[in-house]
């Protein structure tokens, strides 16, 4: 054998040696993460939310000590803030936030001293009018708060008020994490198209622009923030269209694409970001289809796979983003069944954990939480089963406060 | 470290008998390359896959500078981006060089809830099996690899294999 066949023999046979001697971890971390996940599920119908510490390696949700924590009346959606200290719940039927401190270690809530915080007055000069009056029209009663956000700072919360067709505001004190309405507040919603009826918020990563979708007029109102007091402008070109009933909308992570699921026409509208003006422009191809009665949409920490929740299809669907474009493509195998013994599922809101390894889903019809496992690879959803929740699941919001 | 010290010394000494290579004014590699990360916080190891490319300007026929660059891809969007630079001494024959280098410079690092940007070393060489004057195929090339993240030294390993494009004639 000549000498040039050795050197190769000797090359394959280092890396051979080597190949197979590894397990996947953490490149900068311990075996054990040194953050902890905690993942919360609001219950419309029990009134209250659950809290779910989070196994890392296999996305396992075990209840925390003391969950189920009461809520005020109709909660819907459920936020984080930035630094992973609070927890925001939107109740629709009372009309309030409730509000909530995150043990860091354990996941437990406890409320914050004056919680439930209510959304404002909502009476006729807020704009309650048309095929929404449902409730009272004036008086502070009939907001219908559904959708909340929480700016980047940490320092403004946005509500979305379906029925009262505007946008609370509040400014939350970095300590205690108690909200105050800003003075200004709540910000109208207003469209050609009649009344607007707000359901989603999402606040962009710059952390100038507020988005609401309008599931009554079909339409997008576009707000910039106030960097001192947090408070809504609309933006020029706003509402902007989208298709038949949005409910959600998503900002994905590089600030340069926005999303909505239409709820009725069962697709997801894409816009493209203009930057300096947050005015909102279709893309190519938009609307890309989804499952029938799309709810809840999510983007993934890496900003590269969209996932949507199909209330009426029992699925979730899963696209990857052109980063070029923004466009969306199904990812193979997309829509991914979501299946649990307690029967038809119905899932409303969603959402992915930090690490960007596990898709939760709330499933609003067989009351308990979908985890999913997310190949990196390819984005491709699998379904790990379900975990018990309380009724009627709405919204899912993860918290990763450091260790 | 020995063995890697041994095989160098037994390549050089077998085949001093032949024909001696021309020196390429640069020489360009690219290539795939492996490497076992060793984690920063529980220091158990892990594979990551990825390219590598590098350039040497030679000097004259046995000492060069050379300038190391690599990506290596992990698991849960996790990578590892090195950028090395320093010495290279290569022996040439006709139908293969065996090289040797010590580099220095810095590392990239995303983890899976963190990055860090810190001090890199590489000690190591390899073997080109040299096709034409322009054209080799660098069979292998093995490194010690070591970086400073989170304030830790850790000692990783490096390998790769590709092609090699050499340009001019001193």
């Amino acid at each position: 054998m000549n000498q040039n066949r050795l050197i190769v023999l000797a090359a394959l046979s280092l890396v051979a040696s080597l190949a197979g001697c590894c397990t996947s971890n953490d490149i900068l971390g311990g075996a054990q993460p040194q953050v902890a996940e905690f993942t919360y599920v609001s219950n419309e119908n029990s009134n209250n939310v659950n809290a779910y510490s989070v196994t890392l390696s296999t996305g396992a949700l075990t209840p925390v000590t003391g969950s189920p924590y009461d809520g005020d009346t109709g909660p819907r959606g459920v936020a984080v803030d930035p630094t992973q200290r609070f927890l925001y719940m939107a109740n629709e039927s009372s009309n309030d936030v409730s509000a909530y401190t995150i043990d860091a270690t354990t996941g437990a809530l406890t409320p914050i001293t004056g919680s439930p915080f209510p959304v404002g007055t909502c009476n006729e000069d807020a704009g309650v009018s048309g095929v929404h009056a449902l409730g009272t029209t004036s008086g502070p009663s009939a907001c219908g708060p559904r959708g909340v956000a929480v700016d980047p700072s940490g320092k403004y919360l946005y509500v979305a008020n379906e029925l009262s067709d505007n946008v609370s505001g509040f400014t939350i004190d970095s300590t205690t994490g108690a909200l105050t309405l800003m003075a200004d507040s709540p910000f109208a919603s207003t469209s050609m198209n009649g009344s607007t009826g707000p359901r989603g918020v999402a606040v962009d990563p710059s952390d100038k622009y507020v988005y609401v979708t309008n599931h009554t007029s079909d339409d997008v109102s576009g707000y910039s923030i106030n960097a001192t007091t947090g408070e809504l402008t609309p933006l020029s070109g706003s509402p902007f269209p989208a298709e038949e009933t949005p409910f959600d909308v998503v900002v994905e992570p590089s600030d340069r694409y926005v999303y909505v699921t239409n709820h009725l026409s069962g697709n997801v509208s894409a816009y493209a970001l203009t930057a300096g003006t947050g005015a909102l422009t279709p893309i190519t191809g938009s609307p890309f289809p989804a499952g029938s009665e799309p709810h809840g949409i999510v983007v993934d920490p890496s900003g590269t796979y969209v996932y949507v929740a199909n209330h009426a299809s029992d699925n979730v669907s899963a696209y990857s983003i052109d980063s070029g474009t923004g466009a969306l493509t199904d990812l193979t195998g997309s829509p991914f069944a979501d299946t649990s013994t307690g029967g038809t599922t119905a899932p409303y809101g969603l959402a992915v954990d930090p690490s960007g390894k596990y898709v939760y889903v709330a499933n609003n019809g067989s009351d308990d939480v979908a985890i999913y496992t997310i190949t990196a690879e390819t984005g491709v959803l699998t379904q790990m089963g379900t975990t018990g929740a309380g009724t009627g699941p709405h919204g899912v919001a993860i918290a990763a406060p450091p260790q | 470290m020995k063995k890697l010290l041994l095989v160098t010394g037994l390549l050089l000494l077998c085949c001093s008998s032949s024909v001696a290579q021309d020196t390429p004014t640069i020489e360009v590699f690219g290539g795939y390359t492996y490497n076992r990360i060793v984690s920063a916080g529980s220091g158990l190891p892990i594979n990551g896959n990825g390219w590598e490319a590098a350039a040497d300007w030679n000097v004259n026929s046995w000492l060069g500078f050379k300038g190391d660059f690599e990506g290596a891809y992990c698991c849960h969007q996790q990578y590892f981006y090195g950028f090395l630079g320093g010495p290279q001494i290569s022996l040439r024959k006709e139908k293969y060089t065996v090289f040797v280098h010590a580099l220095v410079g810095g590392a990239h690092a995303q983890g899976l809830f963190t990055s860090d940007t810190d001090l890199a070393w590489a000690l190591g060489g390899g073997v080109d099996w040299n096709v034409t004057r322009l054209v080799a195929i660098r069979v292998g090339q093995v490194d010690y690899f070591g970086t400073h993240f989170l304030n830790r030294g850790q000692n990783d390993l490096r390998v790769s294999a590709g092609f090699v494009f050499r340009f001019g004639k001193r």
